[in-house]
């Protein structure tokens, strides 16, 4: 036990390190991801046959390629093809928001999908115009459908970040595996990795929920 | 003529729903359409407000052209729209179905609006159900609400697309009551219907539709006596008889 917590004080530093660039990492490429899927959704429900046609063709081509080959492509690949030198944390956010984007517009398009037509039919016929009713008809329900996925695909963002060590950003696995260089220690450097992988998900998942309970309308007898 | 259609055509793909639609409306009168399901009155309705495109000819409501007018939404405020479906808004509650569309276009101010919606709300019946959410109200009610909330916006002309179709029988009545005074104090309402005994009442004239056309048209008690064509008589001779 002593031992462990020599280990734990040891490589605390350079792990808490590793979990801010993850943190860092995580929030930026969500926070980008959303705006992708969002303009994506938005593409994929529009009238128009071009840009429904790029939403449909983004979403099948990112869900067939792994993101560690997406991940090795953009920052080896292209950086060597443009002959550029990409930070390795910046291609890994562009990785990271092209793969989660795809999954985002999905999860947006199902959530605006899954609202019964005559929603929108009945907003529109009281005079209504089309954003006016997707923000006060349409959005209020589809949200409150996809919080859930949504905050799925937050959980594996935060977990695909892991998958990016490979382009040697200095995130928390990559902090971990440094360490374990040093100490050959792997049991006790990669159960505190994933101790603090877990405690940073089980915050934001804590958080969701209040969100969750905040946004819920239809509970009887309130 | 508050409502006039010139030879509509409207098709869903190779399916054409309306061939060569014409119809007017007066201002307070009570147009009842009947027919067999498939005959296209939910269409010819729903091209009455655009919520459907058509194809060729024309349609004005309240002397506007619907398919080419800049501000449809405009227009679509002076047409109230009832559902069979209700679509009653899940998030808001019975007054807040009621306030959004007149404060989000600015119709009315906050004060005026819900003193009217209190009012409406009196007048269907609903008064103690403004503040609950839609999913707690019986079908009957829904509608009742969705009646009022259409009322709201001081339209000119309501539009009914079978608007009992989805109620428990023992609900239908305290729905078709709502209409009925709708109808005696002169508004003017297209309805589409499979009330049968209500068109009866309360219709002005009806029209009966087979296969995209208006086969049969005249005052109810012309319609319901003495049929003259052969589809609208087989017609009303099964519904009447169930």
């Amino acid at each position: 036990m002593d031992l462990f917590l020599k280990i734990f004080q040891e490589s605390l530093p350079s792990l808490l390190s590793g979990l801010r660039i993850t943190v860092i990492m995580a929030l930026l490429s969500l926070f980008f991801a959303s705006i992708v899927g969002l303009i994506m959704c938005v593409f994929s429900i529009s009238r128009f046959r071009l840009l429904k046609a790029i939403s449909t063709t983004y979403i099948y081509v990112i869900r067939g390629i792994p993101l560690m080959i997406l991940g090795l492509f953009l920052y080896f690949g292209v950086g060597a093809a443009l002959q550029i030198r990409f930070d390795p944390m910046v291609a890994a956010i562009i990785a990271l928001t092209i793969n989660a984007g795809a999954y985002m517009a999905e999860i947006f398009r199902a959530g605006i999908q899954a609202i019964d037509f005559g929603q929108m039919e009945a907003a529109r016929s009281l005079g209504l115009n089309y954003f006016k009713a997707m923000k006060r008809v349409i959005l209020p329900q589809a949200v409150k459908i996809m919080i859930p996925s949504i905050m799925n695909q937050f959980i594996t963002t935060i977990k695909d970040t892991s998958i990016l060590s490979v382009v040697s950003v200095r995130e928390l696995t990559l902090s971990g595996q440094i360490i374990i260089a040093n100490n050959y220690r792997p049991f006790e450097v990669y159960a505190i990795v994933a101790l603090m992988y877990f405690v940073f998900i089980t915050i934001l998942t804590m958080i969701s929920k209040q969100m969750e309970r905040k946004l819920s309308y239809d509970h009887r007898g309130e | 003529m508050i409502i006039e259609a010139n030879k509509i055509k409207k098709s869903f793909g190779k399916l054409q729903v309306l061939r060569d639609i014409s119809l007017t409306v007066d201002e307070g009168e009570v147009l009842c359409i009947i027919g067999p399901s498939g005959s296209g009155k939910s269409t010819l309705l729903r091209c009455l407000n655009r919520l459907e495109d058509i194809q060729d000819g024309s349609v004005a409501v309240l002397g506007e052209d619907v398919t080419h007018t800049k501000n449809i939404n405009r227009l679509r405020e002076n047409i109230g729209m009832v559902f069979q479906s209700f679509n009653l808004f899940p998030n808001y509650t019975v007054l807040g179905n009621m306030l959004l569309a007149p404060l989000e276009l600015k119709k009315m101010n906050r004060k005026e609006a819900e003193e009217k919606a209190l009012a409406l709300l009196k007048k269907v019946g609903l008064e103690d159900k403004k503040d609950v959410y839609p999913q707690t109200l019986s079908g009957g009610q829904k509608q009742r609400a969705a009646i009022a909330r259409a009322l709201q916006m001081n339209p000119k002309i309501m539009l009914f697309d079978e608007p009992t179709s989805a109620l428990d029988p023992e609900m239908v009545d305290e729905v078709l009551k709502v209409m009925k005074d709708l109808a005696q104090e002169g508004m003017t309402m297209v309805i589409v219907t499979h009330e049968m005994n209500f068109a009866r009442d309360v219709a002005d004239r009806v029209i009966f539709m087979d296969g995209g056309y208006i086969v049969e048209q005249g005052t109810a008690k012309e319609i319901f006596t003495a049929p003259k064509n052969d589809r609208c008589r087989d017609f009303l001779a099964k519904v009447l008889s169930a």
